[in-house]
């Protein structure tokens, strides 16, 4: 696919109606349509609000989970947490390239990056409300009684701080659309603060959720602890972020194409090409630097023995290497296509990543019939939750300017 | 991009280097934790065990009798001796929240695989708990008096204790909608009340194979033990040195293992194995923003020198056009 | 200020850490304004 730059200018709603369009919400007859246009997506909705009501107020864990005393994390932490803020590590990379690089070609991917960063950390809260056991308390590590030697006090106040940023990163796209100017201006201002404090925060979590796990060592799988698992949790996070936006928008040029201005357009193969190079030249780093505690602590026995070597050789081999090489073909030969499928399955090896270390070699301890396997309830949850995202997403891509630029900035640029 | 990611990995190695240097200098200052002096703890004997389970109804009792407790506990035996009969030896049932304790019956190969040999399992009462260090709330607390009490009023149900205990001891009510974590806390609250002089296990057990005392006496009351009657005993004190030692301690006559107390723990206390990582947080939060800043001014300030290139390049063509012009 | 359990020393040392991040961050601002104080503003927008 070569470089296209075709495309008009998206329309965007003015301020008055924009205010129609959120006055709508509030119609039943909305939701009613939105029924018969969608009705798988309206079966999910409709299971995960049974599944929440039995969750807060019926069965609760118990009723809800298979979670049990020897296994009280499940799905909802492998997942929802994991994988959703290492997958949502799109806004940082896009906006550190975007606007600290100040690499041209850049700028039209941010806003859809920050979208998409932004809807993923906001349902990891969300999903949070689920899995905790008081989640009225949440508040309380950061408020109430700060547990400051705990890694968990470190993750949550970072999400918590980072969500905010992103929250007003992208609150310009909101007021832009109902014309509310000055706090736009405002916002723009602190342009490049936020994103470096996105940068800060982004790299303190992402590494953090890797070292939760150093406190369990009895319990996860030598081939996958060690000192350095946070470290390999933020580089690999790099790759998520930049791999996720490249599926988004892969994604998006499907269903959202007639919201994509022609600059975007334009943009968009370049956006490709780069991710693909930096996302090779650190999935290369990465594959090494898993080698190193391998040869630094003498774990090469257990290279050879057992299924959880398979499952080690299987993610380095198939989830590392090969996207790397598939990353680097595809930006050799201009190939949109191969790197769209490295960033499939990029996106596929970060959740194996996190499984492995966090269900799949972990509780290795555990005798066969111990082991944790999901409830047909949780899967419902992180079903509903991903279907939440994706429609917030296609609604705020619909009316807001998120492909393109909003015209009250159009001298600007 | 080639920049940025060699910035990337740049940064990434020198924190590698630096946490490798951190993570060996937890106590950098010189400064030893021995724990408070003058703690309590308890030594299990498992050659004097006969599982009679007296333990469990004394835990029972005397947790009952509290009346904080919502419900009162259920009495035994509500699991009969049953519980022992069906599940080969090295299975092990494991408390869940209405208990704080269990006795499990093994069948170790060290004895031919048929004599029983039984063990009491609860909370270890670490001298550095994984649970307080791990809890993001300071729910839990390592009191002088030895035991690892939990304070559920700030208590929001994360689990991560649960991840974090070596031995998996903290139990969760995952039947309730307003639950909280339940571990046994060495009936610290009777006995400083005055309510008890023992935990109720302790005072229940008619074979002395649970014993009172300050862990230090414990300690050398365990050695002494050993030493009475050589070959006896495993040479070893399950708990002295283990996670930076507990303050309930093991002495046996089969090996550990053997009797579901896991020997791969090794002697880090849990805090030590988060500390150093977590010391880098601060690092990432002064350098990140220097590099960031610094990377973003060079490029405006590049931007900005190839655009007065770019200009001066226009300027110069548009004056040789007009000079062409005028001639 | 005297610690007998290393966990009881971490949480007092993160917690400083903590609060150090927070002053650093506030007076990075400050002088961040004050370095720049009296740089020409630039005639666009600025992003």
């Amino acid at each position: 696919m070569s470089q296209h730059d075709h495309g008009a200018q998206p329309v965007i709603l003015p301020p008055t109606e924009a205010w129609g369009v959120l006055r709508s919400l509030l119609n039943p007859i909305t939701y009613l349509k939105f029924v018969k246009e969608h009705p798988i997506l309206s079966i999910i909705f409709v299971a995960g609000l049974v599944v929440t009501v039995n969750r807060f107020l019926i069965g609760g864990l118990a009723g809800t989970t298979h979670l049990d005393n020897n296994n009280p994390w499940g799905i909802w932490i492998s997942f929802d947490l994991l994988c959703g803020v290492a997958l949502a590590a799109g806004g940082y990379t896009t906006t550190a390239a975007a606007l600290i690089f100040n690499i041209k070609g850049f700028r039209t991917a941010v806003k859809p990056a920050i979208l998409t960063a932004f809807l993923g950390y906001s349902f990891v809260v969300y999903a949070l409300l689920y899995d905790v056991g008081q989640p009225w308390r949440l508040p309380y590590p950061v408020f109430v009684s700060p547990g400051t030697s705990s890694v968990l006090f470190e993750v949550g106040l970072c999400v918590m701080l980072y969500v905010t940023v992103l929250a007003i990163e992208w609150l310009p796209n909101f007021t832009d659309w109902v014309g509310m100017k000055k706090i736009s201006h405002l916002i723009h201002k602190a342009t490049i603060a936020l994103t470096i404090m996105g940068i800060v925060l982004s790299t303190m979590h992402q590494s953090s959720l890797g070292m939760l796990y150093l406190i369990a060592p009895s319990k996860l799988h030598p081939l996958w602890y060690s000192p350095q698992l946070p470290l390999q949790f933020f580089v690999s996070s790099m790759v998520a972020g930049m791999s996720m936006v490249i599926f988004e928008g892969t994604i998006s040029h499907h269903y959202l194409h007639s919201r994509m201005s022609p600059e975007y357009n334009r943009d968009h193969d370049g956006v490709l090409f780069g991710f693909a190079k930096a996302c090779s030249i650190i999935l290369f780093g990465y594959f090494f630097m898993k080698w190193v505690p391998i040869a630094g602590e003498n774990k090469w026995a257990y290279l050879t023995d057992g299924k959880f070597a398979v499952m080690w050789w299987v993610e380095m081999f198939g989830f590392v290497a090969l996207p790397c090489l598939l990353y680097a073909v595809g930006y050799r030969n201009k190939s949109t296509g191969i790197i769209k499928a490295a960033a499939a399955i990029s996106v596929l090896g970060i959740v194996v990543n996190r499984f492995n270390v966090s269900w799949f070699a972990f509780n290795i301890q555990l005798r066969p019939g111990q082991h944790y396997f999901p409830s047909v309830q949780e899967v419902i949850v992180s079903v509903f939750v991903v279907t939440l995202i994706i429609l917030c997403f296609r609604f705020i891509s619909k009316y807001m300017a998120i492909f393109s630029d909003h015209p009250a900035y159009k001298d600007h640029h | 991009m080639k920049r940025r990611n060699f910035l990337g990995l740049a940064g990434a190695a020198t924190a590698t280097v630096t946490a490798t240097a951190l993570t060996g200098n937890a106590k950098a200052s010189g400064h030893s934790f021995e724990g408070y002096p003058n703690s309590y703890g308890v030594l299990f004997d498992a050659s004097r065990c006969i599982g009679c389970r007296q333990c469990e109804m004394g835990c029972n009792k005397i947790n009952s009798e509290n009346k904080s407790e919502a419900k009162p506990w259920i009495n035994l035996p509500a699991k009969d001796a049953s519980v022992f009969a069906t599940p080969p030896a090295e299975d092990t049932v494991r408390t869940d929240s209405t208990m704080f304790t269990l006795v499990n019956k093994f069948e170790p190969q060290a004895l031919g695989g048929k004599s029983p040999v039984y063990k009491k399992f609860q909370c270890m009462h670490c001298k550095e708990p994984a649970c307080a260090s791990a809890c993001f709330v300071k729910a839990f607390t390592k009191t002088p008096e030895g035991a690892v009490t939990y304070n559920g009023s700030v208590c929001v149900g994360c689990r991560y204790c649960m991840v974090a205990c070596p031995w998996s001891v903290p139990t969760y009510q995952f039947d309730k909608l307003i639950p909280y974590v339940k571990k046994c806390h060495m009936c610290h609250p009777y006995i400083t009340s005055g309510k008890a002089q023992v935990p109720g296990c302790v005072g229940a057990c008619p074979m002395e194979a649970l014993v009172w005392g300050k862990r230090e006496d414990l300690v050398k009351q365990a050695w002494e033990r050993i030493g009475a009657v050589p070959g006896k005993y495993l040479p070893h004190v399950y708990g002295e040195h283990e996670m930076g030692g507990t303050n309930w301690l093991y002495i046996s006559h089969v090996p550990f293992a053997q009797i579901g107390l896991a020997e791969d723990l090794g002697e880090t206390p849990a805090p030590e194995l988060t500390s150093g990582a977590l010391g880098l947080v601060p690092l990432v939060a002064c350098l990140w923003p220097v590099l960031l800043g610094g990377i973003w001014q060079i490029t405006k300030w590049k931007d900005r020198k190839a655009g007065e290139a770019t200009q001066q390049a226009v300027a110069e063509a548009v004056a040789l056009e007009r000079a062409k012009a005028g001639k | 200020m005297e610690f007998h359990v290393y966990h009881d020393q971490m949480v007092f040392a993160k917690a400083c850490a903590y609060i150090l991040m927070a002053v650093a961050l506030v007076c990075a601002v400050g002088w961040w304004k004050f370095l720049t104080g009296k740089e020409p503003k630039e005639k666009n927008n600025g992003h």
